[in-house]
């Protein structure tokens, strides 16, 4: 053995990947060409490395994009106040390419296109103030319109007040009805998927086209005919709502939308001393009533759906006559007799079918995977209960399961900030800082 | 106010997008984590767990790299970085599953390790030619998995994942001469484990 093949066995994984620098690479390259044994030995690295390079990475799916980058969302929304700036307006994002180097034309074209994309800006913005005041106005009259024709027996005899409503009072209930439908619809049409490219606003508005009514619907619904229009323009709402308790999208910022949820905030605020917002009609409303028909998002392809969920996953296909309702009914009367399998199927297909009793179901579902000793799962459920229902009635119990299942399954931190969730919450101050004690133990 | 470039026509390394998401710049986040999590999820399954399991961890693995941001110093890599954090993750939720193991019908016999389905990618009905090629994917994953886990890590993060020898030896917490040893044992193992596709790789481009 020579020096030279000395040489080139201590430097051969370096070579094998890469790592050397490109004169010392080739002439170890030609000393391998004219010595068969390290010829040999450069051929059987790079014929493992030829072998490995045919395995395909895994790819996790889209399902934790949500959870991460609202995550993302919020952290750096705090860095953005810590540095004294706002973080960068999501419209005018565009996806980062990291592999190829900006050429000249390309920075050309960034520079040219700026003004541009300021022109083009500036004119949605009018169009879409233009828009918003047209919606207002319509909105105004068919609320209006309800107060002279719909009464809120239902409402008013489940929250234990009188027929007879105040008319400010009606008109706080319709705001609330309103934005319980609004946060109904944007979260459980909220995709899997999150583009980081920008969206257009025709785009999403062909996606989330309001249903068509169904047949058993009143031709005239004043509750959903007022709301339609503002739960159009909440799609676009982004960004982290806080103490507003909507959700936020991945989607372009809608300043019109967030100006006019704040300009409810009174009502909010007595709504969530009630216990929050959406809360009522996810939980007290009783199964088929007319006001939940009224707040139920119903997807017009609800049938195919199931019969896709059932050709995906194996689920048994309810009748074509099943409804949320039911399968709710049947979740419901499976886990109370500690039949978790058929729970679960029941509770998974009303959250596909997107009702109003989606959040009831997770929780659920969370509940059965967390009572079969399942963790993992249970706390996917609830994360996702969290991410989509900021205002379930709930919230408070699905945060403290939700702890045990992560200190369980050693997750401190993640157990502490649901607690710290929790204390937040009035009249579980005293739970959540006991249970922060016992974790710190 | 300083120039921003816009992000889609500026070559940005790793370093910079975390010092932009540090400045709290959301996008540059978005830019890393669509680069890494399959990456990172890839080496969670194919080092230490199941597909689910792997899920759970790629969520700490990010949420990790977002509550801790602040604490990332530059000059160091980000990819050093956000691996060293994924193995200590990994080995931490492998060392309490273990203490909390109890015997259940679903458990493996005699290997404590993942089930080789979990870290294969499914094939449906497969035609002669891919059937051959799922079946020498489906043989070299038995392999890496037959690797000891110093050595399987070690090959993982130079194989898959591109980490220099001198970085991996930061993330494995070990000297590169020992990284490099243990590489090469790893090469030998899997080239006589796999000596039956000698005309295969040497056909490949």
């Amino acid at each position: 053995m020579t020096d030279v093949c000395k040489r080139f066995e201590s430097s051969l994984l370096d070579l094998a990947y890469g790592e050397l620098p490109e004169t010392s690479a080739k002439a170890l390259k030609t000393h391998a060409a004219t010595c068969s044994k390290c010829g040999q030995a450069l051929e059987q690295v790079m014929g493992v490395r030829k072998l490995a390079a045919q395995l395909p990475p895994l790819d996790p799916g889209d399902d934790l994009d949500v959870s991460i980058l609202r995550a993302a969302s919020d952290k750096s929304q705090e860095l953005a106040r810590l540095h004294g700036q706002e973080s960068q307006p999501k419209a005018v994002r565009t996806v980062i390419s990291i592999d190829q180097p900006p050429s000249f034309l390309e920075r050309l074209r960034a520079f040219m296109l700026a003004p541009a994309l300021v022109t083009a800006a500036v004119a949605t913005l009018v169009f879409v103030f233009t828009f918003f005041l047209s919606e207002k106005s319509v909105q105004r009259q068919d609320q209006l319109q309800m107060l002279e024709q719909a009464p809120f027996e239902s409402v008013a005899a489940k929250e234990g007040k009188s027929a007879q409503i105040k008319e400010p009072e009606r008109a706080e209930q319709i705001a609330i009805l309103t934005e319980q439908e609004v946060q109904e619809g944007q979260e459980t049409a909220l995709p899997k998927r999150i583009k980081v490219e920008k969206q257009s606003q025709s785009k999403y508005k062909s996606k989330f086209e309001p249903p068509p009514k169904p047949a058993s619907r009143p031709p005239s619904d004043p509750v959903r005919q007022s709301t339609a229009p503002s739960r159009r323009s909440s799609r676009g709402k982004s960004g982290n709502l806080g103490t507003t308790g909507f959700a936020p999208t991945p989607y372009g910022s809608d300043k019109s939308v967030s100006k006019k949820f704040d300009s409810r905030r009174p009502s909010a605020k007595k709504e969530q001393a009630r216990g929050g917002y959406g809360q009522k009609s996810l939980d007290d409303l009783s199964v088929g009533s007319a006001d939940e028909e009224a707040l139920t998002p119903r997807s017009p392809n609800a049938a195919e759906k199931r019969a896709e969920t059932k050709a995906v996953t194996g689920h048994r296909a309810p009748p074509s006559s099943t409804t949320a309702d039911d399968d709710f009914r049947r979740g419901t009367e499976a886990y109370n007799r500690g039949d978790c399998d058929t729970a679960i199927a029941a509770f998974t297909r009303v959250t596909e079918q997107q009702s109003s009793r989606s959040a009831h179901a997770m929780h659920h579902i969370a509940r059965c995977e967390k009572r079969r000793a399942r963790c993992g799962k249970a706390i996917v459920w609830y994360e996702k209960l969290f991410s989509h229902f900021r205002g379930y009635q709930k919230r408070a119990d699905a945060l403290l399961e939700a702890a045990n299942c992560n200190r369980r399954l050693g997750r401190i931190s993640r157990a502490r900030s649901l607690l710290r969730e929790l204390s937040k919450i009035p009249g579980w101050e005293s739970k959540a800082k006991q249970e922060l004690d016992r974790l710190s133990e | 106010m300083a120039l921003r470039y816009p992000l889609s026509t500026v070559k940005t390394t790793d370093e910079e997008l975390m010092q932009r998401f540090q400045n709290g710049d959301q996008a540059a986040f978005e830019a890393l984590y669509r680069k890494y999590k399959t990456p990172i999820f890839s080496f969670l399954v194919r080092q230490y767990t199941t597909r689910e399991n792997a899920k759970e961890l790629l969520q700490d693995v990010f949420m990790r790299v977002i509550h801790k941001a602040a604490t990332f110093r530059h000059g160091s890599r980000f990819s050093t970085w956000i691996y060293t954090i994924a193995r200590n993750l990994a080995i931490d939720s492998a060392r309490k599953a273990r203490h909390r193991r109890h015997a259940s019908l679903d458990q493996q016999i005699g290997h404590d390790g993942p089930m080789l389905k979990d870290r294969v990618p499914n094939g449906g009905p497969l035609p002669d030619r891919a059937s051959t090629h799922i079946k020498m994917q489906k043989d070299m994953m038995e392999a890496i998995s037959r690797l000891p886990d110093d050595q399987r890590e070690v090959f993982l993060l130079r194989e898959y994942h591109g980490l220099p020898f001198r970085e991996i030896a930061e993330v494995v917490d070990a000297v590169e001469g020992t990284v490099k040893s243990r590489m090469r044992y790893a090469l030998e193992s899997l080239r006589e484990a796999l000596s039956e596709y000698s005309e295969v790789a040497r056909a490949l481009p």
